[in-house]
């Protein structure tokens, strides 16, 4: 169930625990605090609160329309929610000018469901550019970062380089738009529904991928999905959202075993 | 009553909205222009759209217009033996009206409505917000080169238009009313000279239709950005903020244009 702890600042966060050696929580990145989000009458979330710590990965799940999307617009600050706070490595963002909202988000990385990769962009054009908006690296190192942010998804500069996105099929559009969420070695990776749209064999292989990329980039990752099988298999956490509030926050071992019939039949 | 009240309030409210929307967006977009990065690359990828890409119906439209002005006016000016004036007619009105007038509808039509479908296109597949997630500021990266763009193309384009339109009209001058290409071009000179000289070299009536453009390339290039951002709804919401765009652009370009010359006439020739 939805975590009872009080939430600590991250002085406590580090502190040893009484009696515990060397017992050291890692750091929370991302939280969000009693949120609450309507648009007129429509109310979307309401008090919204879990916690991100370093390396985690927490799945937000639940039906389409659930407000899942919206809560990653949240961490981003594309949405502002109408009370409560999102704060990121302890900085409440709804709090920043824009300017620093954009520095902020340089820390981000994001997978799209579309993927939103810029059709006017080759896949390396669009690979690259986080690196071209903010690193002001030399060129061959650009090319070097790309082509090793291409690889890491299975894809090569050489092949795929000065493709445009209209000529990538739905699983090749998707592994690009990781690779550029990726590239900039963001400490924070989004997934928005990154199975949704993709055949089940194409779906494993991302599953596979976002796995490899947890373990080898040791991010801390937000999924939002309602992919039951791939939330079990990537999600250190799950949150499952029910009529704008969090029903159930906990490991996937507790969420396989909890007793609620909604759930039960979300899994089933 | 009250139903249609709440509608007229209703509609009032989103006006309202609108404008503010807009000259925020405009402010903005303004202010990047000083502020870095400077997308340099953009903004002459844009000139190029809007500037190379314009010419052939800037070149069409000027040739057409000179030609018709010529024509039209050839009846009256035959009745009363007062040809050689065809120049003056045909100048004053292009280069004062017609040029900048002519050039930012074709204009409007063609980029204002490129500028809000790409732009449309990109919000509804999550590519504006992808340059939010980036840290990229959209305004900055696809409003700014646009609209900078625009700010130097239109008076370019307007002084090709002139120049075609009394070019144009020389054609229908000397093959149809038999008059010499020195004499037409004196009488477009004459009238130009009249309405006196800024700068001593400038005349008033070039500096007039050479300020117009600055205003319309604003207008085309923010209605274009500002209804593309606007976009909701998919590729059926593309199709509305076209329309929109080109149509606001028209719009805003003729009552602009009134006020302007209103503006204008009273600093320049009272």
């Amino acid at each position: 169930m939805m975590d009872e702890r009080p939430f600590t600042t991250h002085a406590e966060d580090t502190q040893p625990r009484p009696g515990g050696a060397a017992a050291v929580e890692p750091l929370v990145v991302i939280e969000a605090r009693n949120l609450d989000l309507a648009f007129g009458d429509n109310v979307v979330l309401r008090d919204i609160s879990f916690r991100v710590r370093e390396g985690e990965a927490l799945a937000i799940v639940g039906p389409s329309g659930v407000g899942k999307s919206t809560i990653l617009k949240i961490i981003l600050r594309l949405l502002v929610p109408n009370a409560g706070q999102i704060l990121i490595d302890g900085e409440d963002i709804n709090q920043l000018s824009f300017e620093e909202v954009l520095h902020v988000r340089q820390k981000m990385g994001m997978v799209f469901q579309a993927s939103a990769l810029f059709d006017s962009l080759s896949v390396f054009e669009n690979v690259a550019f986080p690196l071209r908006e903010h690193m002001h690296l030399p060129e061959e190192e650009v090319v070097a970062r790309a082509d090793q942010a291409l690889k890491l998804v299975d894809m090569t500069l050489e092949e795929f380089g000065d493709r445009l996105p209209a000529e990538l099929s739905g699983g090749q559009r998707k592994r690009v738009g990781i690779a550029r969420g990726i590239v900039h070695q963001p400490k924070i990776l989004l997934y928005d529904e990154p199975t949704t749209g993709l055949d089940p064999l194409t779906g494993r292989t991302i599953v596979r991928l976002i796995k490899r990329l947890q373990a080898e980039l040791e991010v801390t990752s937000v999924v939002v999905s309602h992919d039951v099988r791939a939330v079990l298999e990537t999600a250190t956490h799950i949150a499952m959202l029910r009529s704008s509030r969090i029903i159930f926050y906990g490991p996937p071992e507790e969420f396989v075993e909890a007793d609620d019939p909604y759930i039960r039949e979300f899994i089933d | 009553m009250a139903g249609v009240w709440s509608l007229v309030e209703g509609y009032l409210k989103r006006a309202v909205l609108g404008i503010q929307e807009y000259s925020v967006l405009t402010a903005k977009a303004l202010r990047a222009i000083f502020a870095r990065p400077f997308y340099w690359r953009d903004t002459l990828q844009q000139m190029d759209t809007i500037g190379v890409g314009s010419l052939g119906i800037v070149l069409l439209t000027g040739l057409f217009t000179g030609m018709v002005l010529a024509l039209q006016s050839s009846i009256e000016m035959r009745r009363f033996g007062a040809t050689i004036y065809i120049g003056r007619l045909v100048g004053a009105s292009a280069v004062r009206e017609l040029g900048p007038v002519l050039t930012a509808l074709m204009v409007a039509g063609r980029v204002g409505a490129g500028m809000a479908a790409q732009l449309g296109s990109m919000k509804v597949t999550e590519q504006i917000d992808a340059l939010n997630v980036i840290g990229t500021d959209p305004i900055k990266k696809l409003v700014t080169p646009r609209l900078l763009a625009a700010l130097i193309m239109l008076p370019v384009l307007t002084i090709i238009t002139d120049a075609v339109a009394i070019f144009g009209g020389m054609l229908i001058a000397v093959v149809k009313l038999d008059l010499t290409p020195d004499l037409y071009m004196r009488s477009v000179y004459q009238t130009l000279a009249t309405s006196g000289f800024v700068l001593g070299w400038l005349p008033k009536d070039v500096l007039q239709g050479l300020i117009k453009p600055f205003f319309f390339g604003a207008i085309i290039a923010m209605t274009g950005c500002y209804f593309g951002l606007q976009t909701r709804g998919g590729t059926e919401g593309v199709g509305v903020s076209t329309t929109r765009a080109v149509v606001t652009a028209s719009i805003l370009i003729l009552a602009v244009d009134y006020f302007l010359t209103q503006l204008l006439i009273s600093i320049l020739f009272e």
